[in-house]
């Protein structure tokens, strides 16, 4: 299929999703009326027009036939979500000092050029310097190491 | 009270040693990230914003003002000496700005970029002054249904003056829009789309939405591009431009500033913008000989006076309407919304200290600059040899941080992962994020005026259009949009942009 190759067939697609999930998220709230607009009238509206867009978009894809769906690069980026998804589960439980030489160190692996000892060095003087920084400086209120 | 006296009141917020503290390090960090490409000030802010949380408002409002107007100076160090643009506001900086650098005429370049700057932020500052009360006045006397005509006029607007498609652009409005009302609804109480999840009552986090999308989903696009950095390493010599090179640069700078000042003011305009304008116009009107593209010393003067003047102008909307203009400016939103301060024109009557110092700590910002940066370019330079590999890593970190102490949370850090990963698909299907931004800050607002224009009204939508100036504003919308559709109008805009 030639349409399934094409970038804004799939941002069209993107859209009409987004549009009809709060459509039909909006069920669930009052719709009200026009003189009183219950809390599902404004994205019920929005909704429809936001899918009807996204219709037009993708059906414009079909006549232009001319960008291709760009390659997607999903090494750096899934590298760079989990570094953060586990900085999450661990800052609460290894405490921030930790967490962010955890962080650095995975998180630089999404430049495949990186080395381990220079990310290791980076994540200590990053983690020391935020510490001075966020916690000393600016009293921000992280937990610094492991509970007890 | 006259203007001028304001200005002093202002000064004397802008004056007392913390604002001044506040102030340099926002032009200081924003230098940096204008430096540095692959960070913008939309990001810089956004990381930023919990720090503020401790601050007084003023101080808040003045150090991230710093970031962006700081941004536009460092930007074009980088456009000058490597030839990639540090800010997109620096692209057509670095058109004869580097080729001054590899003519051997670096230091002149940076020199008359940090001149032009200066002088185009100092009358903007000005024109910021005596433009935004009578403004504010004005708005002061909006209705609901003017309101919402207002933000939509402002939303198409800025769509019109991006890039790209506009039916996607304006499918992101949308989009934003609805992100923007997630959360408990203020009238009615019910929890809308939080899938039962407490910390989504308050709404979508925007920190963890901007950093996700121009922190994260940046970073993983920067890093699969893989461009090697020519960087430029003779010397740089003197920094101040000769007499005859001021004397050739002045009328464009006063040019430039004028129309940067003019167009910063427009929804969807700032800094980005005003550049092209400006040098597109000098292309025309400059006096000969001209040699632009070649390293004509104008061609650098241009855009670095009308992005600096666009930058500081484009808070007008911000502080009279609470529209935001551009990403950053929705972020200055952000930010008066975290200190509990309603963005709108009675601002100005109520913190008249917070609007007054905001407008004459520009004024002490771009003395800083111009007195930091032309000693300080050395260490600039040093900056932008830094690789890359060792630079994301920071930018992840801040952004972590961030986003969890926004509300203390582990909660934000899970939604900048998901909101990366929504950047990034946006990214490829080009998709522009600044208007989803817009529309986000602006959804929960234009709700609430849609509601009560017709609950006044008794339900008839057509107060919309019977309201003189509410018509006013949605024909020009429309207007708007068809004269982009025109096939003339479409062409010069790409032409422009290409530039």
């Amino acid at each position: 299929m030639q349409l399934l190759r094409q970038r804004d067939f799939w941002a069209g697609a993107m859209f009409v999703l987004f549009g009809l999930f709060f459509v039909i998220g909006a069920r669930d709230y009052t719709f009200g009326s026009a003189a009183k607009m219950g809390p599902g009238f404004f994205p019920t509206i929005l909704g429809f027009i936001l899918a009807g867009l996204g219709v037009i978009i993708a059906a414009l894809s079909f006549f232009t036939a001319r960008d291709p769906l760009p390659r997607f690069v999903w090494r750096p980026l899934s590298i760079l979500i989990a570094a953060i998804c586990l900085y999450g589960v661990l800052l609460p439980n290894v405490g921030f000092v930790l967490a962010t030489v955890i962080l650095i160190v995975l998180g630089a692996k999404a430049d495949p050029e990186s080395r381990f000892l220079e990310s290791l060095v980076l994540g200590v003087l990053l983690s020391a310097f935020s510490t001075a920084v966020f916690y000393y400086g600016l009293g921000l209120p992280f937990r610094l190491w492991p509970a007890s | 009270m006259d203007t001028l006296s304001n200005l002093w009141l202002g000064l004397g917020v802008a004056m007392l040693p913390a604002n001044l503290l506040y102030c340099l390090i926002g032009v200081l960090l924003g230098t940096l990230v204008g430096v540095l490409p692959g960070i913008g000030p939309v990001a810089t802010v956004a990381m930023l914003l919990p720090v503020t949380f401790a601050l007084p408002p003023a101080s808040a409002l003045i150090m991230l003002a710093g970031i962006y107007y700081g941004a536009q100076y460092g930007g074009s160090t980088t456009a000058i000496l490597i030839n990639t643009p540090g800010e997109s506001s620096s692209v057509v900086t670095a058109l004869d700005g580097h080729h001054m650098a590899r003519q051997g005429r670096a230091g002149p370049a940076l020199g008359i970029a940090a001149i032009g700057s200066f002088i185009a932020g100092c009358i903007a500052t000005f024109v910021v002054a005596y433009l935004a009360p009578p403004l504010a006045d004005v708005a002061l006397e909006f209705g609901p249904a003017e309101y919402f005509s207002l933000m939509v006029f402002g939303l198409i607007a800025a769509v019109v003056l991006a890039r790209g498609s506009v039916v996607k652009a304006i499918a992101m409005i949308v989009l934003g829009l609805l992100l923007g009302i997630v959360g408990t609804d203020v009238n009615s109480g019910v929890q809308r789309y939080s899938f039962g999840l407490p910390q989504l009552a308050d709404g979508i986090g925007f920190v963890a939405l901007t950093m996700g999308i121009f922190g994260i989903a940046e970073v993983a696009a920067n890093l699969e591009r893989k461009e090697r950095r020519d960087i430029f390493s003779r010397a740089i010599g003197a920094v101040l431009p000769s007499k005859d090179d001021l004397k050739r640069c002045f009328g464009t700078i006063m040019r430039a500033t004028g129309l940067g000042a003019v167009l910063g003011i427009l929804p969807g305009g700032g800094a980005l913008l005003a550049s092209f304008a400006a040098y597109a116009l000098e292309k025309k009107v400059a006096a000969p000989p001209r040699t632009f593209g070649q390293g004509d010393i104008r061609g650098v003067a241009a855009p670095e006076a009308a992005n600096n003047a666009g930058a500081q102008t484009s808070f007008i909307p911000m502080i009279t309407l609470g529209i935001p203009s551009n990403p950053t400016m929705a972020m200055m939103i952000g930010a008066l919304m975290i200190q509990g301060i309603a963005p709108g024109p009675q601002v100005m009557q109520e913190r008249p200290e917070l609007f007054w110092g905001l407008i004459a700590s520009m004024f002490v910002g771009n003395l800083m600059l111009i007195i930091l940066n032309l000693p300080l370019i050395r260490v600039w330079i040093a900056l932008i040899r830094v690789p890359y590999r060792l630079l994301f890593p920071s930018i992840l970190l801040f952004c972590c941080i961030g986003a969890y102490s926004i509300n203390n949370t582990v909660f934000d850090v899970y939604l900048t992962a998901l909101f990366a990963l929504f950047g990034y698909v946006l990214l490829k299907l080009e998709c522009e994020p600044a208007p989803l931004i817009l529309g986000f800050i602006l959804g929960p607002m234009m709700e609430e005026n849609l509601r009560r224009a017709l609950l006044i009204n008794r339900g008839d939508a057509s107060v919309l259009v019977t309201q003189p100036l509410s018509l006013a504003l949605l024909v020009a919308s429309v207007a708007l949009i068809l004269a982009i559709a025109a096939p003339a109008v479409r062409k010069t805009r790409n032409e422009a942009m290409q530039e």
